[in-house]
């Protein structure tokens, strides 16, 4: 299981900043370790952002994003203890999802 | 569960956020072969961008020299009403495409993210807003590629 999607949500005069860091190695398939060998490509390939139930920002990736993908972006709207969450895939199947609310 | 219905279930599953992906408007096309697709013109054809002019009201910000090619931060500023997606291509990568932004009315027209550049090369941002597509590029000096 990776880890957690770390997210700050913050609202100020009406629009909510979301912060975002997913945790993934975000390998192209053309690394090669010190021995040689490929190291297999692993990268988040989708990435969806939700406030409450709605579609905020939906990304979709390739391996040219950097290890540990960050984002910073802002949405209209938003109030303190409504939630922001981040759910990704990667191109193995491995998905994960996760919560905070808005200060 | 035996091999064959897992990777039917794993297909499907994945053809399914893609058909979602299309009707959404994210991808005018299979989203996993724009990725493949090398070199800048063939990815805007298939973003359905070609023929897209340069545009002042986009930004990108960035610094113009980056030591580290595996961690480049760059911001994309659009002032054209009614952005609707974003798309950040790399001439140099191996990988064309970097990513796709869908933004919903309500978000605001400005992304921050980090991408890796091979080499010295122009970033490009693809924005889709109201008056069709439109783009401005950006060129990042890389010290050390980080591709690898």
């Amino acid at each position: 299981m990776s880890d957690p999607v770390r997210i700050r949500a913050t609202v100020a005069e009406g629009v909510t900043q979301v912060r975002l860091m997913a945790a993934h190695p975000m390998e192209t398939g053309r690394r090669r370790l010190a021995e040689g060998a490929l190291v297999a490509a692993h990268y988040i390939t989708d990435l969806t952002v939700l406030h409450e139930a709605r579609v905020v920002l939906q990304a979709r990736f390739g391996p040219s994003v950097s290890r540990d993908p960050y984002l910073v972006f802002s949405f209209a709207g938003g109030a303190p203890g409504e939630t922001v969450s981040v759910s990704w895939r990667d191109n193995r199947g491995d998905s994960r999802s996760d919560t905070v609310t808005i200060r | 569960m035996d091999r064959s219905r897992r990777l039917a279930l794993k297909t499907g599953a994945r053809a399914g956020v893609l058909a979602w992906l299309v009707a959404a408007g994210v991808l005018p096309v299979s989203a996993a072969s724009v990725f493949s697709i090398h070199g800048v013109d063939a990815v805007m054809e298939a973003l359905g961008a070609a023929g897209a002019r340069e545009s002042d009201a986009i930004e990108i910000v960035a610094a113009e020299i980056v030591e580290n090619g595996a961690m480049v931060s760059v911001e994309v500023i659009s002032r054209l009403a009614g952005t609707r997606q974003m798309a950040l291509l790399v001439d140099q990568n191996p990988t064309t495409l970097a990513a796709v932004f869908a933004l919903p009315d309500g978000t605001l027209p400005r992304l921050q993210t980090r991408i890796k550049m091979a080499q010295t090369s122009h970033v490009i941002a693809v924005i889709e807003a109201d008056g069709g597509f439109s783009l401005a590029r950006r060129e990042i000096k890389i010290v050390q590629g980080g591709c690898g």
